[in-house]
C-alpha cells in the first residue's frame, strides 16, 4: 500500500506548481482581464491544498478518518455561518 | 514587476523562511506590513495574510511529508480541536472583549518564550506520547480561537504545544505545526475568499515569495541546530507578545 504521507508530498508538489503557474501568468498578463481570474484560480490551488492532503492522510486510520470528517464538518458549518 | 510587488516578495521570502524553520505562518509579519506598506484596509489585510499563511504550510509540507517529518495523527487530532476552537471564536468574536484576551495571550507568549529558552543541562523531552491529551486538546482549542481572532495561522500556539506538552523534538513539532496552521487558516482564508476580502495585487507577489523563501527553509531546516531554532521562536513569542500589548492597550 502507497504511504499517505508521500502521496501528500506528491499532491501537494502538483498543486504547487499548478498555483505557482497560474498566479505567474496572472502577474504577467497584467491588466488583462483574464489575469485577475489566474491569479484567483491560483489562490484557490493554494487554500485547497490543505484540505486535500487531509483527506489523503487522513485515510489510512479509522482513528483519522473520523478526525478528518469532524474538522471537515466544523469548517462546513463555520463556511455556512460566516456567509 | 513594480517595486512595491518586489518589496512584497522579499516581506513574502523572508516570512515564508521563518515560518518554515520555526513552524509559524508569519502571518502577524504578513498583517502588519500590508496594512502598513500598501496600504490595506485591516479586513483585507487578515484576508491576505491568511492565504499567505495557508501558503507558507503547503510549500513546508509539500518537504516535510516527503521527508516523512509530520506527525500526523497528532496533527489531525489537534486540527479537529483548533477547528472547534475557530468556530467558537468565529461565532463569539462580537462579544469578546479582545483587549482582555490581547492581555492574556501576550502573558501566555512571554511563559511560553520563557520555558522555550534552551538550557545547559536541561533535561531531555519527554518520549512522544499523547499522554497528556487532555492540555494539548485545550492548547489547541485555545489556537483555534487566537487564530481566528487575530488572522493568524496559531503556530505560536501549535509549536510549542507538540514540544513542550506532547514532548516530540523541536524539529518535528515545528514541522507538524507547520502543517496544522494551513487548516485553521484555511477555513478563514475560504471564507475571505469567497467574499472578496483577498487584495490579488498583494497576494500574488507575496505567495510567490512565500513558496520560494518556504520552500528554501524547509529544505535546510533539519541542518540548522535545534538550540538556535528555540532561540529564534523564543524571539519571535518576544515580539508577537509586545504587539499584543500595544493592541491590547489601544483597545482595537
Amino acid at each position: 500500500m502507497t504511504d499517505p504521507s508521500r502521496t501528500a508530498a506528491r499532491v501537494l508538489r502538483v498543486l504547487l506548481v499548478a498555483a505557482v503557474a497560474a498566479i505567474l501568468a496572472g502577474v504577467f498578463l497584467g491588466a488583462a482581464p483574464l489575469a485577475g481570474r489566474l491569479q484567483r484560480a491560483g489562490l484557490w490551488t493554494i487554500v485547497a491544498g490543505p484540505f486535500l492532503v487531509l483527506v489523503i492522510v487522513s485515510a489510512a486510520k479509522p482513528r483519522t478518518r473520523w478526525f478528518a470528517a469532524g474538522t471537515l464538518a466544523l469548517a462546513l458549518i463555520g463556511l455556512l455561518l460566516a456567509r | 514587476m513594480d517595486l512595491l510587488s518586489l518589496a512584497l516578495f522579499g516581506i513574502g521570502a523572508a516570512a515564508g523562511a521563518i515560518g518554515a524553520l520555526l513552524g509559524v505562518g508569519g502571518g502577524i509579519v504578513m498583517v502588519p506590513a500590508l496594512v502598513l506598506l500598501v496600504p490595506l484596509p485591516f479586513t483585507q489585510a487578515v484576508g491576505t495574510s491568511l492565504v499567505c499563511v495557508v501558503a507558507t504550510s503547503l510549500a513546508g509540507s509539500a518537504v516535510q511529508f516527503g521527508r516523512a517529518g509530520i506527525e500526523t495523527e497528532a496533527a489531525l487530532e489537534l486540527q479537529l480541536y483548533a477547528a472547534a476552537g475557530a468556530l467558537i471564536a468565529g461565532l463569539a468574536a462580537p462579544w469578546v472583549p479582545t483587549r482582555i484576551l490581547f492581555f492574556a495571550f501576550a502573558a501566555l507568549l512571554l511563559f511560553t518564550a520563557w520555558r522555550s529558552w534552551p538550557r545547559r543541562g536541561a533535561a531531555p523531552a519527554p518520549p512522544p506520547v499523547m499522554r497528556r491529551a487532555t492540555l494539548a486538546g485545550t492548547g489547541a482549542v485555545g489556537a483555534g480561537v487566537v487564530a481566528t481572532l487575530l488572522g493568524v495561522g496559531g503556530g505560536v500556539i501549535f509549536t510549542p504545544i507538540l514540544h513542550l506538552v506532547l514532548g516530540y523534538g523541536f524539529h518535528r513539532a515545528a514541522a507538524t505545526s507547520v502543517y496544522i496552521i494551513g487548516i485553521t487558516a484555511g477555513m478563514g482564508a475560504v471564507i475571505y475568499l469567497a467574499r472578496g476580502d483577498v487584495a490579488l495585487a498583494a497576494a500574488a507577489p507575496a505567495v510567490l515569495g512565500i513558496l520560494a523563501g518556504s520552500g528554501a527553509a524547509s529544505r535546510l531546516a533539519h541542518r540548522v541546530e535545534a538550540a538556535w531554532l528555540k532561540r529564534g521562536f523564543a524571539v519571535v513569542l518576544l515580539y508577537v507578545s509586545a504587539r499584543m500589548v500595544v493592541r491590547g492597550i489601544a483597545g482595537d
